[in-house]
Formats: C-alpha cells, structure tokens, sequence
C-alpha cells in the first residue's frame, strides 16, 4: 500500500462574485451571499508515484484544482495537504520577459519555480538541448515563435525534475516530433516514480497513460477510482449528454 | 514575531530570485529605453531648473544656493515616488505570473525597492558629483548617507507594501498616485527648507516622515551637521511597527490575489 503523497479532505474552493472592489475589502474577507463555488467537498488522495488523471468538461473546476494543488490559491474550507515539496504546474513560459535572452528566462522561470540558482547551473546544458533552439537561446523570446517559446518553457519544466509534477493538457504543444519527445519525458519521469497529475478531457489520453482517474463535474466529485473504473461512467455520461 | 519570521524566510528562500529579478528588471530597463536610467537623473535636473526659474527667477525668492537645496531635496523625493508609484503596480502588474506559478508576493515589493534602490544610489553619486563641482566640500558627514538611505527604506517598506495591497484591490489606485506624488512634493521641504516654514506649521510638516529624511540629507551634506536622530529613531521605531501590521495584512490576503486579479 503505497503512500499517500497528496490528500484532499472535504475541500471547497469559492470565488468572489460581483462587480467592484470595495474599500472595505482591503481589510476584511468578504462574507457574502455572492460566491461562486468552483469545487465542492472534494474527497481524494494522491499515492506517491502514481499518474492521477483528472477529467471534467470545461468549466467543471480542473483548473481551480490545479491552482489548489500547486498552492496559489487556499480552500475555503476544508484540508489540502501535501507531504513534500509544493507540485509545480508545468506552466508555457509564466514569467517570461521577451527582452531577455533564452537563457536569461531560463533562470527567470526557474527561479520563479523555487528552483536554486546552483540547480539552473547544473542543468542548463540539458535544458537547452532537450529546447532544441540551438544558438536561438543566446536572442531575446520576443523573436521566438509559439512553438519555441513552448518547447523552451516545456523543457525548463521538465528538466527540474518536481518531484510533484502537474500537467494541464499541455502536452499538445509543439510540432509532432516535439510532441512525442515530450510525452516520452514525461513517461520517463512516471518510471521514475514520480507523481503525476494530469488535468485533461481527453479520455483517450487518460486510458493511455493514468493508473487512477478522478472524474469532476461543476465543482462536484463525481467518481475516483482505477482508469478502467471511472473512464467508462464518464463516457457515458458524456455521450448521454451529447444525445439531448 | 513569526510575522517577520516568515518575511525573513521569504526573502532567504527567494534571494536568487529577488536578485535576478532586480538584475533584469533594471536590464529591461535600459533596453527598452536608451534614456531609461538616464530618466532619472534628468528628472530631478529638469525639475530643479524648473523650480529654480519659477522661485528664484520669477518670484525672486529661494534664497542663497538654491540650486543645491533644490537638488538635495529632489533626488531623495525621486526616490520615495518612484518607490510609492511602482508598489502600488507591484503585484497587480504581475497578475499574470501569479495566476500560475505561486510566489510570496513580498518578493515583487523587494524587488521594486531594491531597483528604485539601486536607481538611487547612481543617482546620489551624480548629487554628490555636483555639490562637489558646485564648491560644497566633501566633509565626514557625507559618510552617513548611506546610513540615512537606509533609515529612508526602512520607512518606505511598510508603505510599499500597503500601497500593493490596496493596488490590487483598487485599480483606480494608480491614478491617483499622480496627485499623492504631487501633494508629497509640496508637504516635504523639497522646494524650500524646514527653517523657512512658518513656526506653527512645523510640527505639521514632521508628521510626514521624509521632512526629517530630506532635512537629514540637507544637514549631512549642506550644512555639515548631525542627522536629526532622534527623529530618525522614532520613525525607525513606528515603521517596524507599521511593517509588522502590513506584514500580518500581506500574509493574510497573498493568497486570495489569484481570485481575485
């Protein structure tokens, strides 16, 4: 029975609703009737070196969870808890500042990550050539394409090696041979026991590569359980849904 | 006190992050403007010829070295504007990093203190330089600048990071920093000095605490005399008092900017 490397008990996350910031915001939390709330009582764990797929249609609070398990934002009620460093989201470039050079935001996007500086050193060859952006690294990111600007944030990500790694379905990022040198990194870091959280609505995707599935809908936990479990309610309910 | 506790583990955790930060913030900088640094001295020097044609020139007032009075009052002021006006921008104008990747937002408020900093630490090499050219000599008190400019951060700080915490909240924020900076130009002896404010405005005139740091900087480097340090001591005293109530306000709200920006 592997451990639990992530738990979330009863969780409810909300959003302030309405229109203007008032004064009195500035020094007391709202308490008002006007909140959305993006998730609620979510129950689950997260075993260590496991790869958690996340499925939901869009706006059923995946990202809300994302932002939860990589620490921006805290529940309203309820517990997060993680054992070890904070997940980090493979974000595309967050931070990025196009005057600087590759290299510069490599350092820049790192360092935002909570990476030290001696780490950026030690892996900044490998960075640059899993990026493969050759000498393009040495120009400032406004002169690169989308497609660079991805691979660069992608590579950054994925070579500093989170011991937590979140992924919001970014892995359709790149041209195709990108692509599959990016979903092989990431098998790569699965075998290594790595946990993996991946957010999607692709149940192909998590057919493919998940061991368990959670399944969210408008902030509710629908199901969680093994892949083979979950995928097929989803399925189901999608495709009757799709019907009316 | 473990509210400076986490504020001291802040800053230790991200000292890489806050110095890389600086680095390319004022890098950008000089980039994108070829008269990005040079702004900021040019500012205060345009600005003092300006006030020296209206005081001196049209209105016949100012009294002897006006130039240098003006001088040494304009560059601390830059300083504490350019420190206001840029906290109020310092976590909203970030919106897009902290809705992805969590950082403690009191790194973006050190890491404008430390660039307006650094802006004004060239900027007093170049006052020095003209007191200088200008006959004033270069006496031991000049030694005790950098103690005063750090005295001066330390009272700019807590307002710094309750003016990022109502820019969050307030948009409308950043136009009235305009007017704030105007007002702070007219309530601190910058275009004249303490001695010709009339006797029962002086007491008022303390409340803002850059009248004791610019009259410090005057004393220091025009007059060859003491800091006002008692004074000092005592805006020492209540800014880290200020410091731990905007720490506590910080600490508690960091983490609702990501819903809310």
């Amino acid at each position: 029975m592997s451990t639990s490397i992530i738990e979330l008990k009863n969780l409810w996350v909300s959003y302030p609703l309405g229109k203007k910031s008032r004064i009195s915001d500035l020094f007391k939390k709202r308490k008002e009737k006007k909140e959305f709330w993006a998730l609620k009582n979510l129950n689950f764990d997260v075993k260590k070196g496991e790869v958690l797929g996340v499925i939901g249609r869009n706006g059923s609070g995946k990202s809300t969870l994302l932002k939860i398990l990589s620490g921006l934002i805290l529940p309203d009620k309820g517990e997060y808890i993680v054992r070890g460093k904070r997940p980090v989201l493979l974000s595309l470039g967050a931070g990025f500042d196009g005057e600087l050079s590759g290299i510069e935001n490599i350092y820049l996007n790192s360092l935002l990550l909570g990476h030290k500086k001696e780490e950026v050193d030690a892996k900044l060859n490998d960075i640059i050539e899993f990026s493969e952006l050759g000498d393009f690294v040495y120009e400032p990111v406004r002169t690169y394409s989308s497609g660079m600007r991805s691979r660069l944030a992608f590579s950054i990500a994925i070579s500093l090696d989170p011991d937590i790694l979140l992924i919001d379905e970014v892995l359709g990022v790149g041209d195709q041979a990108f692509r599959e040198k990016s979903e092989k990194a990431i098998l790569e870091k699965i075998k290594q026991d790595k946990t993996v959280i991946i957010v999607t609505h692709s149940a192909s995707l998590v057919n493919k590569i998940c061991d368990r599935v959670v399944w969210i809908h408008l902030g509710e936990q629908k199901a969680v359980g093994l892949t083979a479990e979950v995928v097929p309610k989803y399925n189901a309910f999608m495709n009757g849904r799709a019907k009316k | 006190m473990t509210v400076f506790a986490k504020f001291i583990r802040s800053i230790k955790e991200h000292k890489d992050l806050i110095r890389y930060l600086t680095f390319f913030d004022l890098k950008s900088n000089v980039a994108r403007t070829y008269m990005g640094f040079l702004w900021w001295i040019i500012d205060p020097i345009l600005y003092m010829m300006i006030y020296y044609l209206l005081v001196v020139v049209i209105l016949g007032r100012g009294g002897p070295h006006y130039l240098v009075i003006l001088f040494t009052g304009l560059i601390p002021l830059k300083f504490t504007t350019a420190c206001l006006v840029d906290s109020t921008s310092s976590i909203v104008g970030k919106a897009s990093i902290i809705k992805q990747i969590y950082v403690p937002k009191i790194v973006f408020i050190l890491v404008r203190l430390c660039v307006n900093s650094i802006k004004f630490l060239l900027s007093s090499i170049v006052l020095m330089l003209f007191l200088v050219v200008y006959g004033i000599d270069f006496e031991w008190t000049y030694l005790l600048y950098p103690l005063i400019a750090v005295i001066h951060a330390i009272i700019l700080l807590p307002l710094m990071i309750l003016f990022a915490h109502v820019g969050v909240y307030l948009r409308d924020i950043k136009n009235l920093m305009q007017y704030i900076a105007r007002v702070l130009l007219y309530v601190s002896p910058v275009l004249f000095t303490i001695s010709d404010v009339p006797k029962r405005l002086i007491a008022l005139f303390y409340l803002n605490p850059f009248t004791t740091v610019i009259e410090s900087y005057r004393n220091i480097l025009l007059h060859h005399s003491q800091p006002l340090w008692l004074l000092l001591g005592g805006l020492i005293v209540i800014s880290f008092i200020l410091l731990y109530f905007a720490l506590k306000i910080l600490f508690k709200y960091e983490n609702e900017y990501a819903k809310v920006i």
